[in-house]
Order: structure tokens, then C-alpha cells, then sequence
């Protein structure tokens, strides 16, 4: 599904430039669930953004189901994100000023799908996660856990083969963390959804069946949960 | 996905009160004074083009030069019409116009109104202008002399409930004219005013003297022509230019004269034409654009306020658009949301403007004396206007901060949750200087405006206009009766000095020819001339340089006795004002006397021009207009009081009407006076919408700048040096919009005071003075929220990251 290959990121700072990636090589099959760990710094936003196509590569090529997207336009990007990749955030990113129910639609609405099936699906969404009594609060009348749901539910709401989270319980309570990364497990197991996570904490890691690790731009460690030493390790590290 | 767009918007107006009002009453304002303007100028373009022939019409004026000086007025000479009529084929018809010199009074029974719009035509103006009869046939009635048409309006002034044909009215108790037909009320909307029309041929009669109606010379009459369709007015003008030489020509010759005509367009009349002996004051088409561009600007300075706190709170819609576009949102999607949002704003913003504007009218029309109403354009054209409005404001106002907000990257504004919109700041504050110098150029404009006028109030007119009262005899019978009334008045003891005239400084203006006896009849000069009776002099207050003033006691003076002015000392001739007592000059008249007495210049019309040569002298005759009663300091209130007990004495019939000279002159800067409260109201507007804006971005600097103010104070910086650094910022963008706003003030209002012969003068201290106004009032403005920025506690702020 997704296949790194070199892949560089750097920024020019007067004379210096900084690298937040350097040489990346990273193979992610569908169905896999990986936690991206690492020190602040180390480079794992940054990943995720070019992995979620938010960010452009300095070098290298990076194919999503065997094409090559390192560069691609607006609307190609746009129609990418549209079709296979959701996305959770760490401050949940909802839309204020609308209802739970209308910001589980807004994506529905660009992808111009109709009213009836429209109603449908968000009833079908918020059924899933419990919130068909919370349909008409505005964000800010929900507690962070309950805020990140509605994120992870319109993540899904798409149908994403895909979800990139950053950080998705950095804000919340260990209690509000657990009911998160259950759905990511269910998602995962249950509808076989690829996930990509970003994040500090091992206990968050451990729901990934593979965690990778980085440090200072480069990948210090990947090991699948099954496999504890990865094959993959000595030319990841061929830099 | 439209009603998406529409409940963000407005939800984000009723989250966000204070953002929501600022951007509401700034647009609102604005487009209530656009509105307001377009009125304004909808009307002054209306004028005279309701006729149905109005584009083949054309006002036949006169061009030329006099000795002393050129000839440029609107009146034509009488005999004219009829023998271009006959002689020229591209003119379908020729009529005359004679509006009355001042007003007539007009007598019904008990019924008794001064009328300015009593105007004779002949017979034919029916087929040229569109006085559209209600009753009577335009072939009949005004065939004969003494007949007169009147509006509906006049007729149920004069006749309510009855009816008005067959009746007859008096004017000035001497000559009786009977009603032959009813028209509809006239429009305002024309350069002339007729609630009567009465036929011309009537002026054969003593009204004007017997040959009124063959002066081939005399500028008296208006001559407006109908020409056939397809006439070109340049070749038209060439062939009456013909016939000037043929018919004029051996007459002016001798003279030292020249007449040219000059055919004005109907239409063009109001707004560009500004000759002598205009029918009333017209428009300017200067001030018509010039209030065209102010409207713009000001609408354009409400959508800046849009645009400006749009951008600056970019922060805050950042996270939004990023998300918007992780979710599948395409560019122009956001474009298209943005632009609805300030399209819901304009929507908004002009029904408020509306509930301005019509609160606002009442005084506008105070103000521009019109009678505008919000219909007055007609409701098609007025929805269309509003829809147009609201249209490109929300575009205009939309377009920027939507092509701003809708370019955010998704990765640079979801990273943290205090991501933060920057850059456009350059343009944010070029905006405000732009907001600002329009405001430093019509607070400007408006304290010129009104040092000019203060100017016209203070300048020394070369006579004394104060404590001079001014009794005005409209009627014959008053007239025969001058000289007691003027004994009477007299003898009071609140009164200095009497005297009356024919013309008067700021009423009526005259021209005599005349000449030096000693030169010949080709060098004799147009003057303004002053018949008056004696004392003239003496009552306004005119100060002599050489020999005497009219006597009683030289008898002879009433039969030919000159004081000149000193400009008339020089173009007539003479060496100085000592060597010209004595000479003989000649009038037009062939009044032939000496020169008595020679008296410095004054002005005699409006400041807008030079000071002519001016002849004063003394007739025997009972035919003073003006009265003028120069009062004791103290007095005036008894004098008042005592001439109207007398004037109720001997005319217990005609009502006491009285002015002062020196109100009465300021009224010859009526369109100054407009313009000055134009530009002050709208200078207001402008000022007060900039500061919503400003007001506006003031605290969201402040917040932005939130955690900056909490480190600086947590490393000891004080309150006042605080806001002094938050203010800077601001003075700076008044300190630019100063250097672009001064010079342009400049230019345009020296421009503006070259209208005037004597005009005030400004500096560079005058627009440092409006400069500083507006730093005051923008300092107070932002002053509150850098206040409350700079004492928040800073612990507060910093806990946050």
C-alpha cells in the first residue's frame, strides 16, 4: 500500500539546512497497524504529514498503492484524501461552529454524495459510537474524549483504507485514551483499515502490531509485535 | 453544501458578536452613505431630461466681449427667435422665456403670494418643452396677451374646490391676466421653475416697455430652440453665427462689442453650465464627481474593514480551512465559502444600511435642499441598485480574504493548536493607511471648506455689511410711495441712515453703458451701475476717496451726477481719481453729468469673482427695489419694530418682510456651504467607519500579542510603556496615510479655493492641525484595547502554552 523509498525531508535556515527526515525506506502493507514513536524533534509529524500527502518530500519517492505521489497536484491530493485517507488529530480539529451531526457530514458534502444516503451513513455513525443523543451539541459542549470520537468518526465516515493519526490521545484522560485506540483496534481488525499512529507513549504503541521507531530523522527501530527483530532493520539504517 | 456555508456564517457572526458588529455597521454605514450619494446624483443627472424631446433642444446663450471685460450669460435678445425660426430650416421652433427679475406678486381675491415661478413664453412652447396641459388647448392658450396657464398645484393654492378657468388673477395690483388652462405640476428636476405660464406677447403691453419683444441687442430674454432630427448643434451654432454677423454686425459695430452664440444642450444646463444670468443656481458636475468618488471611497473603506479583520483573525479560521481540505475540500470550494460569508455580511449589513438610510434622509434633504426619496429613481432600478450593492461588496469585500484564508496548507496550520496566520500584514496595513489618508483628505477638505467661508463672512467687502437691514419694495404701489416711507424711517431714532436702489450688493446686479464725454461712442463700456437714491454711499458704508457724495442740497445731482469706483477711474480713463471729478461721462441712457465723487471698490456679488468698475448714481424716479435701513449698533431689535409699525401704517395691505444685508450675502455661497456640510458629513462617516476597523484590529493585535505583553511585563516592563509600544504601530500607519493624504489635500483644495476671485489661504499648519485630529482620534480608538492588553495580568496569558 505504501511504499517509501529515500525519503528526505530539509529546510533551509540562512546557510544551514536542517533535516527533519533523512533517507527514509518504509514498506506498509494494508491491514497493518502502526505506531509511529520517537522524542519530540525526532521527526514523526513530519512523516505522517508526507504519508498523508499534507507535506512534500525534499527527496526521494514515496508510491501509494504503486503510484508515485511525491509530487502530485491539489486535485489529485484532494482526490486521494477524498477516496482512501482519514485523518485524527491530536486537538481533534472539529469545526466550531457546527453540530457533531454536521461535522461527521462536511466530508460527505465534498464528496458530493446525496441527502438521503448522506442521512444514512451519519445516522449510521453515530449510532456506532453512542452519540446519537449528542448529534445536535456543538463541540465545545463535548468533553476531549468524546471530542476525539467525533474526530475518529469522521475520519471513518469516508470509508478511508487509510487513517493517519497524530497524537490522537496526547489530549485525553488514560480512560478517554482506552475507548480511542479500542475503535482503532476494531477498525483495524473488524474492517481491516490501514492505521498509522503517531505517538509518545508505549502503552499507546502497544495497540500497533508493529511500532517504528525514530530518532533524529532516521529509523532507529521497527518491530513487528510477532517478529520482535526486524529484517528489515540493517538496510533501513543503510545511511 | 450552500446551507453548510451558511450556518458557519452564521453561526460565526452570532459567536463572534463584536467581529460581527463592527464589520455589520462599518458596511452598513457605508453603504448607507453610498446610497444616500447615489440619490443625490441620480437627481442632479435628471435634470430637464423628463421632456421628450429634451436631446433636441438646445439653451441659444451668448459669448462676447465688452470693453471692458467679456460677455458670458445665458439671456439672449428678443428679437431673435422668431427670425431664426424663419430663417434657419434645421430649427423646428424657437421660443423665449422671461422669468421675472425677482418675483411677481400675484393676487387672488384675498389670496396674495409672491411667485418666482411667473414666467411668460410664447405661444409655442407647448411644442418644445413638456408642460402638459390638464385643461386647455396648447394651440389656444396663450394665443392672446393677458392669458395664463397655471400648475395644478397653484390652482389649488388659489382656487381650492374650484374652478380655476375664467378666473382672474393680478399681478403686482397693475395688470389682470386671465387663467386659460391648468398643467401639470412642473418637476423640480429642471433649470427652470414655472408654476405660471403666461404668454408672451403680453410684454408688447407697458409691463417691459413697448418694444420689448424686437430688442435686437439687449440680452434679456431666454431663446431655447427645438432642431430637427439628426442636426449637428456644431454646424447649427456656425450658421447662427451667420447670422449674428448679418443681423448684429452693422449694429455692434462701433461699439467695440462682439456676440458669438453658444448653444447649450437642455440637459448639460444644470450641471455645466455656469454663465451669467442663469435661470436659478445650478448644479456642478465637479461636485457631482466629486461625491461619486466619495461614496466609492467610503465603500470601499467599509469592505477594507471587512477585509482587513477577515485576514487578521486568519488564525482562528486557519485550523478550519486545513481540516476543510484533509476532509476533501477543493480550493475553490473554500473559495466559494468565504465569499458566501461576506456575501451573508453585505446581505445582513444592507438591510441595516436600509433602516440608515431612511432615518438618514429627512436631514440629507435638509441638508442638499432636495425632496429625494428612496424611490425617487424608481423601485426597479432602486432593488436593482441595492442587489448591485450588496453584490460587490460582498465580492469586493469577500474576494481577498477568501483567496488568503482558502491557501493555508493543511500541514502548516494543523500541527500545534496554537497555530498562528501571518504574512498579509504589509497589505493589512497598507489597507489602513489607505482608510486613513481618505479620511485626513476630507476632514481636510471640510476645514478649508469651511475657513473659506468663514473667509466670506470676515473679508472686508469694501462697505460696512453689518446692522443694515433690508426692506424689499415689490410692488408699485409701495414703490410710489418710497419717499415718505423713507422720511419716516428716517426720522426714528434707531435708525443711522436710509437709502434705496435699484440693484443692490448681493441681490440684483445692473449694467449700464458708458463712456468718458470726451472719448467717442465706440469706447464706452459695459458697468455695473447702482440707481439709487441719495445716500447710498453713506448707508453701506463705502468708503470715498476723492470729491463728494449725492447730495440733497446740490439739486442738480439728481439729474445726472456720477461717483465712480477706482477700477471705473481706470478703464474709463481717467489718470487718477482727483483728475477724474468734474468730467463729464455718458450713459446708455444718454444721461450726460459730471463725476462727483470717486469711491474705493466693493464687492457687489460673490467672492467666486473680481470687482468690477462700478457706477453709482442718483435717480428722480420712484423705482427702488431695495430699501436699505443702516440701523444704530445697539438698535436693530427696535428698528425692526419701528420701521414695521410704519411700513403697517402706510400699507396695511402687503405684509412686512425684512432680511439683513449681511445674511443675504452669505446666501450667495448656498452650493459652498452645501459642499462644506457634504464633505463634513461625509468626512465624519469615513472617520468613524475607519475607526470601527481600526478598533477592530486593535484588539486583535492585542490578542495575538497576547503572550509577547505577558513576557515583556514578567520581565518588568511598564503599563504606559506598554501601550506606548502598541500605539506606535498605529501612529505609524496615520503618520504615512499623513504623507500621501497631506499633499493631495493640498492640491485639491487649492484648486477648490481657485473658484474664488479672493479666496483664503492654508498651510502646511492647517493639515498638520486635521493630521493631528485624526492621531487623536485613532489613538482613543485603539487605545482601549491596548489599555486592557497592557494591564491583564500576565499570568493569565502565559499559562496557556
Amino acid at each position: 500500500m505504501i511504499k517509501l523509498e529515500k525519503i528526505t525531508k530539509s529546510y533551509l535556515h540562512g546557510f544551514n539546512r536542517t533535516f527533519v527526515l533523512r533517507n527514509i525506506n518504509l514498506e506498509i502493507s494494508e491491514g497493518e497497524f502502526v505506531s509511529v514513536m520517537g522524542p519530540s524533534g525526532s521527526g514523526k509529524s513530519t512523516l505522517l504529514h508526507i504519508l498523508g500527502m499534507l507535506d512534500e518530500p525534499s527527496s526521494g519517492t514515496y508510491c501509494f498503492f504503486d503510484k508515485p505521489v511525491q509530487k502530485i497536484s491539489n486535485r489529485k491530493r484532494t482526490d486521494l484524501h477524498r477516496e482512501y485517507i482519514g485523518f485524527v488529530f491530536q486537538a481533534y480539529h472539529l469545526i466550531d461552529d457546527l453540530t457533531v451531526y454536521e461535522n461527521l457530514e462536511t466530508p460527505l458534502l465534498y464528496k458530493k454524495i446525496k441527502g438521503s444516503e448522506r442521512k444514512s451513513m451519519v445516522a449510521e455513525m453515530l449510532d456506532r459510537f453512542n452519540m446519537v443523543a449528542k448529534r445536535d451539541l456543538f463541540p465545545s459542549q463535548l468533553s476531549g474524549g468524546q471530542q476525539q470520537l467525533v474526530g475518529v468518526a469522521r475520519a471513518l465516515i469516508m470509508q478511508p483504507k487509510l487513517i493517519l493519526a497524530d497524537e490522537p490521545t496526547g489530549n485525553l484522560h488514560t480512560s478517554q485514551g482506552e475507548v480511542v485506540m479500542d475503535w482503532f483496534r476494531r477498525l483495524n481488525k473488524e474492517l481491516g483499515v490501514t492505521i498509522i499512529q503517531v505517538t509518545h507513549s508505549e502503552h499507546w504503541a502497544s495497540y500497533g502490531d508493529r511500532i517504528i521507531e525514530l530518532e533524529d530523522g532516521r529509523v532507529s527501530a521497527d518491530n513487528s509485535a510477532t517478529e520482535t527483530v526486524s529484517t528489515e532493520l540493517s538496510h533501513t539504517e543503510s545511511s | 453544501m450552500f446551507r453548510n456555508y451558511l450556518l458557519v456564517a452564521l453561526r460565526n457572526l452570532r459567536s463572534r458578536k463584536g467581529y460581527a458588529f463592527i464589520n455589520i455597521a462599518g458596511l452598513a454605514i457605508g453603504m448607507a452613505s453610498f446610497f444616500l450619494i447615489s440619490l443625490f446624483i441620480q437627481d442632479e443627472l435628471s435634470y430637464d431630461q423628463f421632456h421628450k424631446n429634451s436631446d433636441r433642444i438646445y439653451r441659444l446663450a451668448l459669448r462676447g466681449n465688452t470693453r471692458n471685460g467679456s460677455l458670458n450669460t445665458a439671456f439672449s435678445a428678443s428679437a431673435w427667435a422668431p427670425e431664426l425660426e424663419a430663417d434657419i430650416p434645421e430649427i423646428e421652433r424657437a421660443i423665449r422665456i422671461k422669468p421675472p427679475n425677482q418675483m411677481w406678486m400675484v393676487n387672488y381675491e384675498t389670496k396674495q403670494f409672491y411667485e418666482k415661478g411667473f414666467i411668460f413664453a410664447d405661444s409655442t412652447v407647448f411644442e418644445v418643452f413638456d408642460f402638459n396641459l390638464v385643461r386647455g388647448d396648447p394651440q389656444q392658450v396663450l394665443a392672446v396677451p393677458f392669458t395664463v396657464v397655471v400648475s395644478e398645484n397653484v390652482a389649488a393654492r388659489y382656487f381650492p374646490g374650484e374652478d380655476p378657468i375664467g378666473k382672474t388673477i393680478n399681478l403686482d395690483s397693475a395688470y389682470d391676466f386671465v387663467i386659460t388652462g391648468v398643467m401639470e405640476d412642473y418637476p423640480e428636476q429642471s433649470h427652470l421653475n414655472a408654476d405660471f405660464l403666461a404668454s408672451m406677447s403680453t410684454l408688447r403691453t407697458p409691463i417691459y416697455g413697448p418694444n420689448f419683444l424686437e430688442q435686437p441687442l439687449r440680452p434679456q430674454v431666454y431663446t431655447y430652440l427645438l432642431v430637427s432630427e439628426g442636426t449637428d448643434a456644431a454646424l447649427l451654432q456656425e450658421k447662427i453665427a451667420d447670422y449674428f454677423d448679418r443681423r448684429l454686425g452693422p449694429l455692434l459695430q462701433g461699439q467695440g462689442a462682439t456676440m458669438k452664440p453658444l448653444l447649450q444642450p437642455l440637459t448639460d444646463i444644470h450641471l455645466r453650465s455656469n454663465l451669467e444670468a442663469e435661470i436659478q443656481a445650478n448644479g456642478s458636475i465637479a461636485t457631482v464627481m466629486t461625491l461619486g468618488a466619495i461614496a466609492l471611497f467610503i465603500l470601499l473603506i467599509a469592505c477594507i474593514n471587512y477585509m482587513n479583520l477577515a485576514t487578521a483573525r486568519s488564525a482562528g479560521r486557519a485550523r478550519e480551512v486545513g481540516m476543510r481540505k484533509v476532509l476533501g475540500a477543493e480550493r475553490g470550494q473554500l473559495i466559494r465559502q468565504f465569499m458566501g460569508e461576506s456575501m451573508v455580511i453585505a446581505g445582513v449589513s444592507v438591510v441595516f444600511a436600509l433602516l440608515f438610510l431612511m432615518a438618514a434622509l429627512p436631514t440629507f434633504n435638509v441638508l442638499i435642499e432636495k425632496n429625494l426619496s428612496l424611490l425617487s429613481a424608481g423601485i426597479f432600478e432602486t432593488i436593482a441598485v441595492f442587489v448591485g450593492v450588496v453584490l460587490v461588496c460582498g465580492l469586493a469585500a469577500g474576494s481577498y480574504p477568501a483567496f488568503f484564508l482558502s491557501a493555508f496548507q493543511p500541514a502548516t496550520v494543523l500541527k500545534g493548536a496554537s497555530s498562528r496566520g501571518t504574512g498579509s500584514n504589509a497589505l493589512r496595513r497598507g489597507l489602513v493607511v489607505f482608510q486613513f489618508t481618505t479620511s485626513i483628505v476630507l476632514i481636510a477638505a471640510t476645514v478649508v471648506v469651511f475657513k473659506q467661508l468663514e473667509y466670506t463672512r470676515n473679508k472686508n467687502l469694501g462697505f460696512d455689511r453689518e446692522n443694515i437691514l433690508v426692506v424689499q419694495l415689490t410692488d408699485p404701489n409701495i414703490r410710489n410711495d418710497y419717499q415718505i416711507l423713507r422720511q419716516r424711517v428716517e426720522a426714528l431714532p434707531s435708525v443711522k441712515a436710509v437709502s434705496a436702489s435699484q440693484s443692490g450688493p448681493g441681490y440684483l446686479s445692473q449694467y449700464q453703458m458708458v463712456r468718458r464725454q470726451a472719448v467717442a461712442v465706440e469706447d464706452q463700456e459695459y458697468d455695473l451701475t447702482f440707481l439709487s437714491d441719495f445716500d447710498f454711499v453713506e448707508t453701506l458704508g463705502i468708503k470715498m476717496v476723492a470729491g463728494r457724495s449725492h447730495s440733497r442740497d446740490h439739486p442738480a445731482d439728481s439729474l445726472g451726477a456720477f461717483i465712480i469706483s477706482e477700477k471705473a477711474v481706470a478703464t474709463l480713463g481717467f489718470a487718477s481719481a482727483e483728475d477724474a471729478i468734474n468730467q463729464n461721462v455718458v450713459l446708455s441712457g444718454g444721461l450726460v453729468g459730471p463725476v462727483i465723487g470717486v469711491v474705493e471698490d466693493f464687492h457687489s456679488k460673490s467672492l467666486h469673482q473680481r470687482m468690477e468698475p462700478t457706477i453709482i448714481t442718483v435717480i428722480d424716479q420712484q423705482a427702488f427695489f431695495y430699501m436699505f435701513i443702516r440701523t444704530e449698533a445697539n438698535s436693530t431689535r427696535e428698528a425692526i419694530a419701528d420701521v414695521g409699525r410704519i411700513w403697517n401704517d402706510m400699507y396695511p395691505a402687503y405684509v412686512y418682510e425684512y432680511s439683513f444685508l449681511d445674511e443675504d450675502l452669505q446666501k450667495m455661497y448656498a452650493a459652498d456651504v452645501q459642499l462644506g456640510r457634504l464633505f463634513g458629513g461625509f468626512a465624519l462617516l469615513t472617520i468613524l467607519i475607519a475607526c470601527l476597523g481600526l478598533f477592530g484590529l486593535a484588539s486583535y493585535t492585542a490578542e495575538q500579542r497576547t503572550k509577547e505583553i505577558g513576557v515583556r511585563k514578567v520581565m518588568g516592563a511598564s503599563v504606559v510603556g506598554l501601550m506606548m509600544m502598541l500605539i506606535r504601530d498605529f501612529a505609524v500607519y496615520i503618520g504615512i496615510a499623513f504623507a500621501i493624504g497631506a499633499p493631495l489635500a493640498y492640491i485639491g483644495m487649492h484648486r477648490w479655493l481657485d473658484t474664488f476671485a479672493y479666496a483664503t489661504s492654508f498651510g502646511i499648519g492647517t493639515l498638520l492641525l486635521v493630521g493631528m485630529l485624526t492621531l487623536i482620534i485613532s489613538v482613543a480608538t485603539v487605545s482601549y484595547q491596548t489599555f486592557r492588553a497592557a494591564t491583564a495580568n500576565p499570568v493569565d496569558s502565559l499559562r496557556q502554552e
